[in-house]
């Protein structure tokens, strides 16, 4: 090669271009540097994310129980999320109570970071007559920015619901995605004696009764904006008519007043609109579904097969349906375009599989498949492609809901003997139970609250 | 007429000359060239196409037994493969996000074909060292590598394999052992730090970040060099990056390139 470039021929050029061929050597290095294979990252190795809490501060005399409160209904609604570990204040490196937060005094990130943390909370409660006012700050100590940097207000009888506000919009930071502390679930319990509609906050605390009138009550559903709840009751005995339950309201209503109440209702459903419902009427002796507007006006029917159709189940977009039928001998789930259309079976695994629930987001519907003997969650997308257990034990888990945020559901199962109501996460973890008392059954979660 | 053939002709022996010196010219650039990076680069020069890499692992790079005669680990330029294929494209539709159906094979090592040897005086130059030996089994291989770091040899020929086990096509790309080892443990050490929600991981994302590191493994700057369109799960994988510092000391100080997907999916 040296002897190619001693030739009287290329001397003259060689200098000129050994500048040249050095840098297409370095390209050529840099080069070598960027084909190297990249690091695949696939599955998340930690499970959750590790929050320092600051004690909540007191930002004037006579707010330390409010503070205390507080911070204790965020400490339980992050815990409800299941995404964060709390660390333990004696490991802080910095003041284990929140400074003033007006003085503006800068996280020192390493502080937080050197004990494992990946973010920093502090808050400052003031009360102040009957409101309660809050000063909240989360602070990514990985990256060191602040990512939440909030003010709220509430009354003191709310301070539950100011914990879990924050909780939730701490999950939002991480996620994008706000959490469900502050969401409620409609039931139906015998803790009263009667099959009652009661009400609790998602982690089970709050129970309430919604209904008291010693009936049979049946398939609480919230309205969109969460003010309302159709339910089914047998309070006239004669037949099965749907009712509503507004918030504030002590008495319930009759809902569809226009529609002919000689036929029995069965079960109502809100779009996720709010104009209409999805109604499961009595014709002929066959349940059919039909859709109706709230006053019961512009009566639709959509099935016609004279077999049962039931569990109407509306997708988030309002232009499908999930429903039952039996019409091939078996209770199947199927799926239909809203006006009736386009019906198509999903299900056919086992031989009886009901109570379909379309998720939020519209990629899933979970619904309960009988295998042996007792019933199981399991997760199917509306074409029918995957079709997967969520939750299976050997006693039954029925009538799945799914959370505001499609990352819980809310079932009906009696794994300890009677039933209850639990939570999951959809990949199968974090199950809880939330109920303790009577039988539980007829989950519905409730939307996000205004 | 002869004159003017012969001016002509003495014209075309100097046009042939010039020619001569010109070719003769841009082989040596070509050679200084293939020498020069050589010499600057630590690892060969021609490589096979990049597949989509997605794990890193030793590998013997042995042909199986039952293969005809076992070729050596080619040292020599190999024809200029395929383009190295883009990276995998993510399904749009959910059903890809829930379990894949379709098992994602690991790329068999086939038997190469010999390679062709370029008619060029490069490939006259000697192999800088014989290729390890083709039968010795993998922990044979693995302590030979051993021994050989301990006598602080040079540079010998590459030992190391990265290889896609989930690339659609192409052979692995040959690697430094160090640099495999530190790959994988810092793959341990960000995958630890990572934390994702679990509504992340039934969606189709994808982030990819580059990561300088400092010879001390102090992670000193990032870049999301291709964004997954969700904004918390780029977060995410920033923060992993972040928590994970110090990743252990690298073998170079340069900058180094991670993609974050979820595979857990439900």
């Amino acid at each position: 090669m040296m002897a190619v470039l001693g030739r009287p021929g290329a001397r003259g050029l060689r200098a000129s271009y050994v500048p040249w061929l050095l840098a297409i050597a370095l390209v050529a290095s840099a080069a070598n540097a960027q084909r190297r294979p990249p690091i695949i990252i696939e599955n998340p190795g930690a499970r959750a994310y590790r929050v320092a809490i600051q004690e909540f501060r007191p930002s004037r005399p006579g707010s330390e129980s409010a503070a205390a409160a507080v911070e204790q209904a965020m400490e339980r609604g992050l815990a409800f999320a299941a995404l964060f570990d709390e660390v333990d204040r004696r490991a802080f490196l910095g003041p284990t109570r929140t400074p003033p937060l007006d003085r503006g005094d800068p996280v020192v990130c390493p502080n937080w970071s050197q004990i494992g943390a990946d973010a920093l909370i502090q808050a400052e409660i003031e009360e102040a007559g009957e409101g309660v006012r809050a000063e909240f700050k989360l602070t990514d100590v990985s990256r060191c920015v602040a990512i939440l940097h909030k003010r709220y207000r509430i009354t003191k009888a709310e301070l539950n619901r100011m914990g879990h506000a924050m909780a939730d919009d701490v999950v939002a930071a991480f996620t994008g995605q706000p959490g469900v502390s502050d969401t409620e679930v409609a039931f139906i319990s015998t803790r009263t004696g009667a099959k009652e509609v009661h009400v609790m906050n998602a982690d089970g605390s709050g129970v309430r009764a919604a209904t008291k009138n010693r009936s049979l009550n049946l398939f609480p559903g919230w309205s969109p904006d969460g003010d309302a709840i159709v339910y089914t009751s047998y309070r006239y005995r004669v037949r099965p008519q749907l009712f509503l339950l507004t918030r504030g309201e002590r008495s319930p209503g009759r809902i569809l007043r226009n529609l002919d109440s000689s036929r029995p209702l069965y079960r109502g459903v809100f779009s996720p609109t709010g104009d209409r419902l999805a109604v499961v009427m009595s014709v002929d002796g066959a349940a059919e579904i039909f859709t109706v507007g709230r006053q019961g006006q512009a009566l639709k029917r959509l099935t016609r097969s004279g077999a049962i159709e039931m569990s109407p189940s509306w997708s988030p977009d309002s232009r499908r349906m999930a429903l039952v039928s039996d019409r091939t001998g078996s209770p199947q789930v199927y799926v239909m375009n809203a006006d009736g259309s386009g019906l198509r079976r999903l299900t056919f695994n086992g031989s009886y599989n009901t109570n379909p629930s379309w998720s939020p987001d519209g990629r899933w519907i979970a619904y309960e498949s009988r295998v042996g003997g007792q019933f199981d969650i399991w997760l199917i997308d509306p074409e029918g492609r995957t079709n997967t257990p969520l939750v299976t034990h050997s006693r039954s888990d029925e009538h799945p809901s799914w959370a505001p945020d499609g990352r819980k559901i809310a079932f009906a199962s009696t794994r300890r003997g009677r039933s209850d109501i639990y939570v999951i996460d959809i990949n199968g973890k974090n199950l809880r139970r939330v109920t303790n008392e009577g039988e539980n059954t007829n989950p519905a979660w409730g939307p996000y609250r205004r | 007429m002869m004159g003017l053939a012969a001016d002509w002709s003495l014209e075309l022996e100097a046009e042939r000359s010039r020619r001569f010196r010109k070719l003769l010219l841009y082989s040596a650039l070509a050679h200084i060239f293939v020498i020069s990076s050589m010499m600057l680069s630590p690892r060969p020069i021609v490589r096979p196409a990049l597949p989509a890499v997605v794990e890193v692992q030793l590998h013997a790079a042995l042909p199986s037994s039952a293969a005809p005669p076992p070729e050596p680990i080619p040292e020599q330029p190999k024809p200029e493969p395929p383009p190295p294929p883009v990276a995998k494209p993510k399904p749009p539709v959910p059903e890809k996000v829930v379990l894949p159906e379709e098992p994602k094979p690991l790329p068999k090592p086939k038997p190469k074909p010999k390679p062709k040897a370029k008619p060029k005086p490069v490939a006259k130059k000697p192999d800088p060292k014989p290729p390890p030996e083709t039968e010795e089994s993998y922990d044979d291989f693995l302590a030979s590598l051993r021994a050989e770091r301990a006598a602080k040899a040079p540079p010998g020929p590459p030992t190391a394999v990265a290889r896609g086990p989930r690339g659609p096509t192409g052979p692995g790309i040959v690697l430094p052992p160090e640099v495999v080892g530190w790959m994988r443990q810092a793959k341990v050490h960000v995958t630890r730090a990572w934390v994702l929600a679990p509504n992340f991981r039934t969606l189709p994302l994808e982030t990819e970040i580059a990561v300088r590191v400092d010879r001390s493994g102090a992670v000193r700057a990032t870049r999301i060099t291709r964004r997954s369109g969700n904004p918390w799960f780029d977060e995410s994988v920033e923060r992993a990056i972040r928590k994970a510092s110090p990743l252990p000391p690298p073998p170079e100080a340069e900058e180094w390139s991670f993609i974050f997907r979820p595979e857990d999916l439900l």
